[in-house]
C-alpha cells in the first residue's frame, strides 16, 4: 500500500449554534443582549489522516459527530476550526437517491442522480445498462418512480451510485436499509472496491457489520477521537 | 464551475419536465396566460381610461410589456424557493449552489420563448413587417437574464434565513408592476414621476424592447446603460452576498 496521504484533517472543530435566531424576537435578544449561548462542538479537535487505498470505518453513537466528519470530507459543511485537506474525486453517499424526483421515470432519474453525483451523460449512457442490470428494476425503467415501492427506489439508487467511479468514496450508514438480500449485495460491491484499493471511509453505528469491511477504525465519542 | 455543467442542465431539465408533467395543458399556458393579462389590460386602460400611447397602439405595448415582465416575475418566484425546497441536495451534496439560481432561471426560459414568438406572431398581424435589430435584442435579453439571476442569488439566500419573505415577495411583485411602464408606456408618466420610473432596471428592458420589436427605432441609450448598470450591479452584489452565506447553508436549512 503506498503511503500517499489523500484525506488529513488537521485539529478540525464544528460548532454548531442550537436553534439560530430566526424570530424576530431572537434576533433582538441576540442583538442587543447579546445571548448566545446555546452552542455545541460537535466535533472537537479532531486529526486524522488517511491513506490511499485505506478502507476506514468511523464508528460511535449516535450523535457523536461521526456523520459531521463524513460531511467535511465530501466537502458538504465546512469546518469552524481547523485545516481539511482531501486529494482526488469525492463520492458522497450520505443517502440513497437524493435528488430523485418521483414525477420522473427511472430512466430519467438514473441520468439525473448520475448528473448529480459527478456524472457525464456519456458515462451513464455506457454505464446504463449495467447500472438496471444491477438494480433489477428493468420492467419499470420507464415507469415513474412515484409508482416504484422503496426497496425498488433504493436499489435503482444504489446501482447508479457503485457506478460513479470515484477516487474517495464517502458511505454513510443510511445505506444499510434494504432486505438481507440487498444487503448483502451491498457487502460484495464493498468488498470489490476495497480490493480495486479505493479509498473509502464509512461511518456505522455497526461495529460487526464495519469490521467485515474496514481494517482500520475510529471510534468516536462526544466529538472527540477514543482510542 | 465548468465541472458542473452536467448538473446543471439536468436540473433545468428536471424542473421543464416536472413542470410540464403536472400541467393537463402544459406549455399552453405559456400563450393564454399573457393572452388573458393582455386581453384585461387592452380593456381596462384601452377602451375604459383612453390613456394616451401616442404614435402605437395600446395592445402591442402590454403585449411587450408583459411578454418580458411575466419572465422576470416567474424567475423571482422560482429563486425564491429555489434552495429551501433542494434542502436534501444542500445537505448531502457538493456543488455550487449557485447552480440551483441559475436553473431557477434557465428552467424558465422555454417559457418566455414560447410567449415570445407567440407575441411576435400577434405583432405580424397588428404592423408592418419588419426584421428587429438583433442586436439590441441580443444586449436587452441578456440584461434581463442578468437582471433576474442577480435578483434570484439574493431572494434565494435571504429566503433561508428569514422565511417571511416568501410572505412579502407576491406584493411586492404587483406593486413593482405598476411602478414599472409594464401596462403603460413611459412616455405616459407625468414629469415629476419620470425619475421614479427611470431608476428601474427593467424600465429600459421594457422599453427598449418596444423600441426594438415595434417601432423599429434603437433603444434610448441613457435608458438601456441604467438598465444594464443596475443589472448587473444587481448582479456583482447578489453574487457576493450569496457567496458569502453560501458556506453555512447546509447548516442551517
Amino acid at each position: 500500500m503506498s503511503n500517499e496521504i489523500v484525506i488529513s484533517l488537521e485539529k478540525v472543530s464544528k460548532k454548531y449554534h442550537l436553534g439560530e435566531p430566526r424570530k424576530f424576537t431572537e434576533i433582538f435578544d441576540y442583538i442587543f443582549h447579546n445571548r448566545r449561548d446555546n452552542i455545541f462542538w460537535a466535533l472537537k479537535d479532531i486529526s486524522i489522516k488517511i491513506n490511499k487505498g485505506e478502507a476506514v470505518g468511523i464508528v460511535g453513537p449516535n450523535g457523536s459527530g461521526k456523520s459531521t466528519i463524513l460531511k467535511i470530507i465530501a466537502g458538504i459543511v465546512t469546518p469552524t476550526k481547523g485545516k481539511v485537506e482531501v486529494i482526488g474525486k469525492v463520492a458522497a453517499l450520505l443517502e440513497l437517491g437524493t435528488g430523485f424526483h418521483t414525477d420522473l421515470t427511472g430512466r430519467e432519474n438514473i441520468f439525473l442522480y448520475g448528473a448529480i453525483m459527478g456524472m457525464s451523460p456519456d458515462q451513464i449512457r455506457k454505464k446504463f445498462e449495467k447500472i438496471v442490470d444491477f438494480s433489477g428494476v428493468r420492467e419499470f425503467i420507464d415507469t415513474p418512480l412515484k409508482h416504484y415501492s422503496s426497496g425498488m427506489r433504493v436499489r435503482l439508487a444504489f446501482s447508479v451510485a457503485i457506478n460513479i467511479d470515484p477516487d474517495i468514496l464517502v458511505v454513510d450508514e443510511a445505506l444499510a436499509v434494504g432486505d438481507v438480500e440487498f444487503q448483502q449485495k451491498c457487502l460484495q460491491v464493498f468488498e470489490n472496491f476495497r480490493k480495486k484499493k479505493l479509498t473509502m471511509v464509512i461511518v456505522s453505528h455497526d461495529l460487526s457489520l464495519l469490521k467485515k469491511i474496514c481494517p482500520r477504525l475510529i471510534l468516536i465519542e462526544n466529538g472527540g477521537i477514543k482510542n | 464551475m465548468w465541472q458542473y455543467r452536467y448538473l446543471l442542465m439536468y436540473l433545468i431539465w428536471r424542473d421543464i419536465k416536472v413542470r410540464y408533467k403536472q400541467a393537463f395543458f402544459g406549455v399552453a399556458w405559456a400563450i393564454v396566460s399573457p393572452l388573458i393579462q393582455v386581453t384585461v389590460f387592452t380593456f381596462i386602460f384601452g377602451g375604459i381610461f383612453r390613456l394616451s400611447t401616442g404614435q402605437t397602439n395600446y395592445f402591442p405595448i402590454v403585449l411587450v410589456g408583459f411578454t418580458f415582465w411575466n419572465f422576470l416575475s416567474q424567475c423571482i418566484t422560482s429563486t425564491l424557493v429555489a434552495l429551501v425546497t433542494n434542502t436534501d441536495l444542500i445537505t448531502k451534496v457538493k456543488f455550487p449552489k449557485i447552480i440551483l439560481v441559475i436553473s431557477a432561471v434557465g428552467g424558465r426560459i422555454p417559457d418566455l420563448i414560447v410567449t415570445f414568438v407567440f407575441s411576435l406572431f400577434l405583432l405580424l398581424f397588428l404592423q408592418p413587417f419588419f426584421i428587429p435589430n438583433l442586436f439590441w435584442f441580443a444586449i436587452l435579453f441578456m440584461t434581463l437574464i442578468l437582471l433576474a439571476v442577480g435578483i434570484g442569488l439574493i431572494l434565494s439566500v435571504t429566503n433561508v434565513y428569514f422565511r417571511d419573505i416568501t410572505a412579502v415577495i407576491p406584493v411586492f411583485i404587483t406593486v413593482w408592476l405598476f411602478l414599472t411602464p409594464v401596462v403603460y408606456p413611459l412616455s405616459s408618466v407625468p414629469a415629476n414621476y419620470m425619475i421614479l420610473a427611470r431608476v428601474n432596471p427593467v424600465t429600459g428592458i421594457l422599453e427598449g424592447m418596444r423600441n426594438v420589436l415595434i417601432t423599429n427605432q434603437p433603444p434610448d441609450l441613457l435608458l438601456t446603460l441604467t438598465s444594464i448598470a443596475l443589472s448587473v450591479g444587481l448582479l456583482i452584489f447578489g453574487f457576493l452576498y450569496f457567496s458569502k452565506l453560501e458556506k453555512n447553508l447546509a447548516d442551517i436549512i
